[in-house]
């Protein structure tokens, strides 16, 4: 019962909204008495200009008032804009010719310079301010204690204060924020209340008014009174609001403005990337020796192309699509989405075998129009002429069918032997879905929620022959996507380390199991309407890792260098320089701090705060808009011709947002690590710069005891 | 030290423009 109750209960913040809302009224009524004259004539012009308008059109004559041209009624006059545009003329001319005079330039440096002395007053007040708290914290800092996370008397007081005051205020408005963004209504009320204010009603009028009048008119010499008419009306906003607000509106727009280009060049950077992905052969290899980013760039490579995959599916979709335009293909969607559901449908095998069963239906059925989707083929035809064959709507459908499952497929299409997490979206409204694939605009809160991680690779899914489980049920699996090995010179090996194996050997072998066939065939499974839908992307240290045989097939990409992390938003370089400046004084001052005290003074707590704000904004914009260029060279596998160099670019919103983990086999060391009960604490020290007999014999070298065995030798 | 410089200047750059606007604007004043 008492939640129903508190559900009833009215909230007080309504009324807040409400009196908000009055105020609101009260102040269009008493500041903007304007607004509501100029509405009606903007109406009045509205209506003369369609009457205008259609009786030229219609040949009725001209003889219509014409209202649109008229200056608002009310004694606005505006002192920067002349009136007419000859006066306009004369004023443009003279300013250029006081833009370029003496006298006017050494006024504007005078003005300048008293602008400079008003600011060094107030630069001077705040300089000693700075110097007194400067000195009082240093005087802190020379003290010595142990009070473990003791707060000081003024941080008490600070703490108490600001309990009562700040944290509730600023709980009830984040509160309130929520509250109006919940309740859109006001929202909507107040930012119409203040258009009609701010005359934004009036200016849309207008514009139609004098569009209407302008097209039959081609009235030329009243568009500056037009102008004229415009800036009269926007007087209303630009006298209300202040300057300082609209160096904060133009800041905020700034911000907007540079953050925006920020993501055009990153999204110029990831097309790029496609573009070199795609100019990659089927199976490719990334090389580079330690800690050159190999594992973070197939990472990424392997995230566009599973979105490129995609892509391409939609795009054959579309052309298959428009080979018979009039093909009700929901209804084919619909039966796949449902054998997909019923798990009738799980690889491109099944859909074909899915669409061969329709056919056969079809001819059962006496091809009724019923049991080919309900197509309309009497009407529309049944084949499609290409100009190089022609195809029947079936083998159409077919390929349309497997496209659609491709398409659709909601889980990863990365295979790989460590993990990768995707959070590409399939957003459906029970049409025709859409892929959210944005890198660069998700939530980094929300991330668990859409996140799904790559699949298990299971190595005998790629072995065309011998496998290492028998009967296993994973065999078959692999059809199309995208396989991502890391470090698959370990996994593979090369000719000289399989010497040993023999092809005939009883056991599954690197040389019986016949994966190199499979990487050689592997586009023949994944083939749909001519493309194949699958790229095997790996990485190794060295090339010659892996075999000969399988690196041949492969073109070879060679981390070469890679550059610091630049920021593809512009305009940041005052930012950087105060981040620099304050960050370097922070952790020099908070280093002596820590090792002298170990209680909380309010300085440190303040500047603490403070500096975490800068941090969190410096770290913040990096990790949205930051990139890093790898130097790349490209080579054939057979590494005889000649090497190509490139770049490709690490967008760390993309790559470094919880993708993969760098350490992606570490699992296994740690298992190892805590098999030992002893750490590099409890491991033995020289006992002086020299190594003496016996703390050499203790590092079990094979080097040392060649030594120490050929000592003992000699002494027989 | 070198991306400190660059930073720098290009402070510098926009300290000019702002000036140079600022002349447009106190001409237009001026007027």
């Amino acid at each position: 019962m008492s939640k129903s109750k508190s559900n009833i209960r009215f909230d007080y913040r309504h009324i807040i909204c409400i009196g908000i809302t009055l105020f609101f009224v009260a102040l269009s009524v008493l500041l903007f008495p304007t607004a509501f004259l100029r509405v009606g004539e903007s109406l009045r012009d509205l209506i003369n200009s369609v009457r205008y308008y259609f009786n030229v059109i219609l040949c009725f004559g001209r003889d219509v008032p014409i209202t649109v041209n008229n200056l608002p009624s009310g004694k606005i006059t505006l002192p920067f804009i002349p009136l007419t545009f000859s006066e306009f003329k004369v004023v443009w001319r003279n300013y250029w010719k006081l833009w370029a005079s003496k006298n006017n330039l050494l006024n504007y440096l005078k003005a300048l310079g008293v602008f400079f002395v008003k600011a060094s007053h107030v630069i001077l007040i705040l300089a000693v301010l700075f110097i007194v708290l400067t000195v009082l914290f240093k005087l802190q800092l020379k003290s010595e204690n142990n009070d473990y996370d003791k707060d000081s008397k003024a941080l008490k007081v600070f703490k108490n204060f600001t309990r009562v005051t700040y944290i509730p205020v600023k709980k009830w408005l984040i509160g309130f924020v929520e509250f109006v963004k919940g309740h859109k209504a006001y929202k909507i009320i107040w930012a119409v209340i203040w258009l009609y204010n701010f005359n934004a009603f009036t200016i849309a009028i207008e514009a139609i008014a004098f569009i209407l009048y302008f097209c039959v008119s081609f009235d030329v010499v009243n568009i500056y009174r037009q102008v004229y008419k415009l800036f009269i009306d926007l007087s209303n906003v630009t006298n209300f609001v202040p300057l300082w607000a609209w160096i904060l509106i133009g800041l905020i727009v700034f911000d907007k403005m540079r953050k925006r280009v920020a993501l055009k060049r990153l999204n110029h950077l990831e097309r790029k990337n496609r573009g070199f992905i795609n100019a990659r052969p089927i199976v490719f290899m990334v090389c580079g020796t330690m800690g050159k980013k190999k594992t973070t760039a197939i990472t990424d490579m392997a995230l566009s192309q599973e979105v490129m995959l995609r892509d391409k599916a939609f795009e054959k979709i579309l052309e298959n699509d428009l080979k018979f335009p009039f093909f009700p293909w929901i209804n084919l969607e619909n039966e796949i989405k449902r054998s997909m559901e019923y798990h009738e449908i799980y690889n491109l095998a099944t859909v074909r075998q899915f669409v061969r069963k329709k056919y056969e239906r079809w001819c059962k059925s006496n091809y009724s129009i019923v049991k080919l989707f309900n197509y309309d083929y009497i009407r529309y035809g049944l084949s499609y002429d290409d100009k190089l064959k022609v195809v029947s709507v079936w083998e159409v459908i077919e390929n349309y069918a497997q496209l659609y499952f491709i398409y659709t497929i909601q889980s990863s299409l990365l295979i790989s032997n460590y993990s990768v997490r995707v959070d590409n979206v399939l957003i459906d409204l029970g049409n025709f879905p859409m892929w959210n694939t944005g890198f660069f605009s998700r939530d980094s809160r929300l991330l668990e929620s859409y996140s799904r991680h790559a699949h298990i690779l299971d190595f005998d899914a790629l072995r065309l022959g011998r496998k290492v489980v028998e009967n296993n049920e994973k065999a078959n699996s692999f059809d199309f996507g995208v396989v991502l090995i890391t470090e698959v010179g370990k996994e593979r090996c090369n000719n000289l380390e399989l010497s040993e194996k023999k092809k005939s050997s009883d056991t599954t072998n690197q040389k019986n199991d016949l994966f190199n066939s499979w990487l050689k065939m592997v586009r023949h499974s994944a083939t749909v309407d001519n493309f194949p839908f699958v790229r095997v992307i790996t990485d190794e240290q060295r090339p010659e890792s892996w075999g000969a045989d399988a690196r041949d097939l492969c073109e070879i990409v060679r981390i070469e260098e890679s550059d610091d992390t630049t920021l593809a938003m512009p305009f940041f370089s005052f930012g950087e320089l105060l981040y620099g400046w304050l960050f370097g004084k922070f952790s020099s001052v908070y280093s002596q701090y820590r090792f002298k005290r170990s209680d909380n003074v309010l300085s440190m707590y303040i500047i603490k705060k403070l500096t975490a704000i800068l941090q969190d904004y410096y770290t913040g914009i990096y990790n949205r808009f930051g990139f890093c260029r790898l130097h790349v060279s490209v080579e054939s596998g057979t590494q005889d011709g000649k090497k190509e160099n490139n770049y490709y670019y690490l967008i760390s919103k993309k790559i470094y947002s919880r993708r993969f983990s760098t350490d992606c086999f570490s699992d296994f060391f740690a298992e190892k690590a805590l098999r030992s009960s002893i750490g590099i604490n409890d491991l033995r020290e020289y006992y002086t710069e020299k190594a003496t007999f016996e703390e050499l014999s203790e590092q079990n070298s094979y080097f040392i005891s060649d030594l120490l065995n050929g000592l003992k030798n000699g002494k027989k | 030290m070198k991306k400190t410089v660059r930073h720098l200047l290009k402070v510098l750059l926009y300290v000019v423009i702002a000036v140079v606007i600022g002349y447009f604007i106190f001409t237009g004043k001026r007027l």
